[in-house]
């Protein structure tokens, strides 16, 4: 199959990656950090190269690098860990449900209460939305740092300016623009959650949180995590804190490689290739009769993701029509139905297009081709 | 010179402290101790080096240890 789905996860991934996954199943077979014997301590050091690599990559101190089993896990951590009974957070109107779902489960549970900031193609506007919602109770600012529908990179930066005047605690939902975008805590974020297994490419299960240690946040598992086993009481630093049990040793090795495969390729070079599969993706879709873009133009302002729909055929129909013939996309409302509202695809839902850096111009051709027939057939 | 331990608690963290000792010319390895007072399972740096001179690296780089035995 001809793989344009990278939005949910990259495949393939680096030979490098493959070849860290396997030789961690094979020689990094003792738990890290639990035991002092030469096994333990060898995994333990595969796995904090894994995590210094990854603290490099997003400015961190090692420390403040944590494993997630992704980064919805990541993200429930942050938003959990953050908010208090009656406190106040402001989302962006694009996010997506590893967001919303939390938000809304504390709405009901502890009395948090939520505003949506409005975004826009103007990130001056963008940001006026968010002031906006600001209000005395806010205690946290979560947005996601690239739509993983529309692909609109927001102005987090700029926001993350505005959540440090305010003495609020700025999320950034990473999972989009992590591998495209460059983000690192000295953005004014003060805490990043990201999959590792998109932009990052490393394997399925794996994710991170990336924090700047400013704020405490309270757990949401606690277990046994190799450190001061007598206590009753989750230690209080970090990473132990948050990664209570075994974490997925293999995982966290080859993530480790991933980001080192994308600091080494550069995250110009990835960019700049997804872009430029994405603009002749773009372009050439406009000149389909019959297909549907959301958006007047594609440029630096989105992340290499293009929502689309052929004429007013159901997405989850054109998508598997395209399976058919051998591309995989996703089409639906990719867990962020607020962003599909936005866009006026509420009830279609769109098949999404997102290359990797291993997708081919000739493969984008293909595609195109295949929209056309479906196009036409619908003529 | 006698072997210390410099107790940090979690692995990660005595990785840290030992990486920024060698990297500053003082041999370290890491070592598991169960029995240590403090709350059990603990890893810690073994130095047979200045203690006064790794506390100050270690301090530098902002890593707090919780003892020294």
């Amino acid at each position: 199959m001809i793989y344009f789905d990278n939005a949910a996860t990259t495949y393939p991934k680096p030979p490098s990656v493959i070849s860290a996954m396997s030789r961690a199943l094979v020689r990094y077979g003792a738990n890290p950090g639990r035991a002092g014997h030469r096994l333990s301590l060898e995994t333990a050091e595969a796995v904090y190269n894994a995590r210094e690599s990854c603290a490099d990559f997003f400015g961190a101190e090692v420390e403040n690098t944590v494993f997630m089993p992704n980064c919805t896990y990541a993200l429930n951590t942050a938003i959990k860990g953050i908010l208090t009974p009656k406190s106040h957070i402001v989302m962006s109107d694009i996010e997506h449900n590893a967001v919303l779902r939390p938000v809304y489960a504390l709405s009901k549970a502890i009395g948090v209460s939520y505003s949506f900031a409005e975004t826009s193609e103007d990130d001056d506007l963008t940001l006026k939305e968010f002031e906006r919602r600001i209000t005395p109770n806010t205690r946290a600012v979560v947005c996601t740092l690239a739509g993983n529908v529309t692909g609109k990179i927001l102005p987090v930066k700029r926001i993350g300016e505005l959540c440090k005047k305010r003495g609020i605690c700025f999320i950034v939902d990473g999972a989009q623009g992590v591998g495209a975008v460059p983000v690192t805590l000295s953005d004014n974020i003060n805490i990043i959650c990201t999959a590792g297994h998109k932009g990052l490419y490393g394997p399925m299960g794996t994710g991170l949180m990336i924090t700047d240690g400013k704020y405490e946040l309270k757990t949401l598992v606690e277990g046994g995590t190799g450190s001061l086993s007598k206590e009753m009481a989750q230690p209080d630093f970090l990473p132990d804190r948050f990664e209570s049990g075994t974490i997925n040793t293999c995982g966290a090795i080859s993530l480790g490689e991933g980001v080192r495969f994308v600091s080494q390729k550069g995250l110009d070079t990835i960019r700049n290739h997804e872009m430029n599969l994405s603009k002749r993706f773009f372009n050439a879709m406009g000149n389909i009769k019959g297909v549907r873009l959301y958006s007047d133009s594609f440029d630096e302002r989105y992340a290499p993701v293009i929502p689309f729909n052929i004429g007013e055929m159901p997405s989850e129909e054109a998508a598997e029509r395209l399976s058919g013939m051998g591309f995989a996309l996703r089409g639906g409302f990719h867990c962020a139905y607020p962003a599909h509202r936005k866009i006026g695809t509420a009830s279609q839902g769109a098949v999404r297009f997102s290359p990797s850096v291993f997708s081919t111009a000739s493969e984008v051709n293909a595609l195109l081709k295949a929209v056309g027939k479906i196009a036409a057939g619908l003529a | 010179m006698r072997t210390s331990i410099i107790i940090l608690y979690s692995y990660t963290a005595a990785r840290k402290a030992a990486k920024q000792l060698i990297n500053n010319g003082i041999k370290a390895g890491i070592t598991k101790i169960s029995g240590y007072k403090g709350g059990g399972c603990a890893y810690g740096v073994r130095i047979n080096d200045d203690v006064e001179r790794a506390k100050e690296i270690i301090g530098r780089a902002g890593i707090r240890y919780r003892d020294i035995i």
